[in-house]
């Protein structure tokens, strides 16, 4: 059967589409290599990327003098309580003001002041000085201008090509294999090099800030090749706008905070003043979601945002552009009214455990960046780190994949290996059982419940045992009776496995720390808990394991 | 809430595998896409965001609106 499946040979195999993806691109692209992009959507709407806002944060100082490098490193360090990798974060902070350079310098534009001399920049959630520069356009028109460079550098582009297994031989990655989500057809790719950078499972959760597209797919792909995943206990949590009830999923919490909008409950008290009297909405943005949390659940909800208090010369374009058309339609006039906020899923912070030169731990050939790395935010994540990160460490990733496959031999597939994977797929098919769509809600559900806002070990315990079930029991039950159902059966096994990684790792975090909230443990222990969960493949479970957070000499400890 | 506008959908079927809500469906002639699953619908905007024909619209329905806007009216005094 493996003879019939077409295969791609390229230097570099770059799978996501996202900014990280986009960055990966254009980087290996500049080296003279044959690069090959798969994107489960696509390109350059995929992932959480659309929906971010599209603002880094960079330390260019123009705004704020009293500025650095030094103190952009810092405030991530703090704010993520001492748990990132120091060294990659010291990458990111040194390098992303060159990638927004470089980026200006390809026209796509950041907001400048007046003048037209230096980047306007914003103070956000967690930041002590003005750091963050808004693109022109925002997250959409960024990414549509990243998507038609990746186009323009004879970058083969494979959309809507869903890569359910990476492929490894000898403890280097070989390549991997795709499953196209329109036409159902396979393709398997050789590489020398491959970068993972298609996000995280944010569709895991119920509320999400982004669109459903992630599924965990790079982390199961991942973890199947036995690569190391951390920190995925800490899901990041933020707010977004439900005017009226209904929820929209989008970023926007930071552009309407750090202009001056004001947040107060239901019995008109600003909130703040009780969980960060000097910041107040200046505050990280896991103070911020665990205070609203506690409002709404202690009978003060549901929280309002009031914009009416942002001054006149900070209202620009930004909210405009991203925000007010979509809260337009919900009836509301974001200059004005006032409207509801509610906890949704953000981010992952954790993910593929990886170096400073986004070489995922013990997988020769392996890089990943963007959203599917961890190490770069901690337990809690700056407002506008994300984007850094993706600037950077995307590029990083390209690049080292660039120079590992200069020298790499191609990589070698089993057709045994092929055959084996499409009959994992194809065992899917059938025509009665249970409708993965339902599934997929039932997901949802168990993963608010247990691993949502706070948690606690009877609710985690919980959770590990249910997604076990749904996975030993439901998942070889669903129907996939078309394609749309095939791609839906995988994604609700890859979200199974997700979920139990998560329930795991929070279940073995006896504390509270950034965005990880018990009920049963709700203080931050640095004696005990000042260390990495990582999750290893026991069989068919899921095995969490303490590992020790890579402390460099003269690191920033508590 | 999604609208897709018969007249302009031409059945690419792109919003059909970019939703990850599953609110897409292929007609039985399969010339044109509806929304099968509103009820899913997470008020993403991925769809309108990569529909070629300018074809689904993204309805929110406010349902408190004017409560809203009632407390808003009364809450600017401590400033």
């Amino acid at each position: 059967m493996s003879d019939s499946i077409p295969t791609t040979d390229c230097d570099v195999l770059i799978i996501g589409g996202g900014l990280a993806a986009c960055m990966a691109a254009l980087e290996a692209s500049k080296r003279n290599m044959e690069v090959v992009l798969v994107d489960k959507g696509r390109l350059g709407r995929s992932g959480s990327s659309p929906t971010s806002g599209g603002v880094p944060q960079a330390a260019f100082a123009h705004a704020d003098p009293r500025d650095s490098k030094d103190m952009h490193f810092r405030d991530t360090i703090v704010g993520g309580d001492f748990i990132p990798n120091q060294k990659i974060v010291r990458a990111i902070v040194d390098e992303v003001t060159d990638r927004v350079i470089e980026l200006e310098e390809m026209g796509l534009h950041f907001k400048k002041t007046p003048d037209g001399k230096q980047f306007y920049q914003e103070k956000r959630l967690g930041s002590s000085y003005a750091r963050s520069c808004p693109p022109v356009g925002g997250s959409v028109g960024m990414l549509g201008y990243l998507r038609k460079e990746v186009f323009n550098r004879e970058v083969q582009v494979r959309q809507w090509t869903m890569v359910t297994k990476l492929l490894r031989r000898n403890g280097r990655v070989t390549g991997a294999f795709g499953l196209n989500v329109q036409k159902g057809t396979y393709e398997a790719f050789r590489a020398r090099a491959v970068v993972l950078a298609a996000g995280s499972a944010i569709a895991i959760q119920k509320y999400t800030s982004a669109n459903f597209l992630t599924t965990g797919d790079a982390y199961v792909a991942a973890f199947d090749i036995g690569a190391p995943l951390a920190n995925l206990e800490f899901l990041e949590f933020t707010l977004i706008p439900a005017p009226g009830g209904e929820a929209i999923s989008m970023a926007g919490l930071s552009p309407f905070t750090s202009k001056g909008g004001r947040f107060f409950n239901a019995l008109n008290e600003r909130f703040l003043e009780r969980y960060d009297p000097e910041r107040l909405e200046g505050t990280t943005r896991a103070i911020l979601v665990g205070a609203t949390y506690k409002e709404m659940l202690e009978g003060r909800g549901p929280v309002y945002l009031d914009p009416s208090y942002i001054p006149d010369e900070k209202w620009d374009d930004e909210i405009q552009f991203e925000y007010t058309p979509k809260l337009g339609k919900a009836g509301v006039n974001p200059r004005s009214d006032r409207f509801e906020w509610v906890p949704a899923l953000h981010t992952f912070l954790g993910g593929l455990d990886i170096n400073e030169r986004c070489e995922v731990a013990g997988v020769e050939g392996l890089y990943a960046s963007g959203e599917s790395a961890t190490g770069t935010h901690g337990s809690n994540r700056l407002s506008g780190n994300a984007i850094a990160s993706a600037f950077a460490l995307g590029a990083r990733s390209g690049k080292y994949a660039a120079i590992y496959g200069a020298d790499a031999e191609m990589g070698e597939v089993d057709p045994g290996e092929l055959s084996a994977e499409v009959a994992r797929i194809e065992s899917f098919k059938r025509d009665d059982g249970l409708d993965p769509t339902e599934l997929h809600e039932e997901i949802k559900d168990i993963a608010w419940e247990s691993t949502g806002v706070v948690r606690n070990e009877r609710g985690l315990t919980a959770g590990v045992e249910r997604f076990r079930e749904i996975r030993n029991e439901k998942v070889p039950r669903l129907k996939a009776d078309d394609l749309r159902g095939l791609i839906k059966s995988l994604e609700c096994a890859n979200l199974s496995w997700v979920g139990e990684m998560v329930a795991a790792c929070a279940l073995e975090r006896k504390e509270s720390r950034g965005q990880h909230t018990r009920d049963d443990y709700p203080e931050r222990d640095d004696k005990n808990c000042l260390n990495w969960i990582a999750v290893e493949k026991d069989g068919d479970r899921v095995k969490a394991v303490v590992k020790p957070i890579p402390f460099g000499e003269g690191d920033l400890k508590p | 809430m999604i609208r897709v506008d018969p007249h302009k959908c031409d059945g690419c079927g792109i919003c059909v595998y970019d939703c990850g809500a599953d609110v897409f469906r292929f007609t039985n002639k399969k010339d044109k896409v509806f929304p099968f699953g509103n009820k899913y619908c997470v008020n993403c905007f991925l769809c309108e965001l990569v529909c070629p024909e300018d074809a689904i619209e993204v309805v929110l329905r406010p349902k408190k609106k004017k409560a809203a806007a009632a407390a808003g009216a009364t809450g600017s005094g401590d400033a």
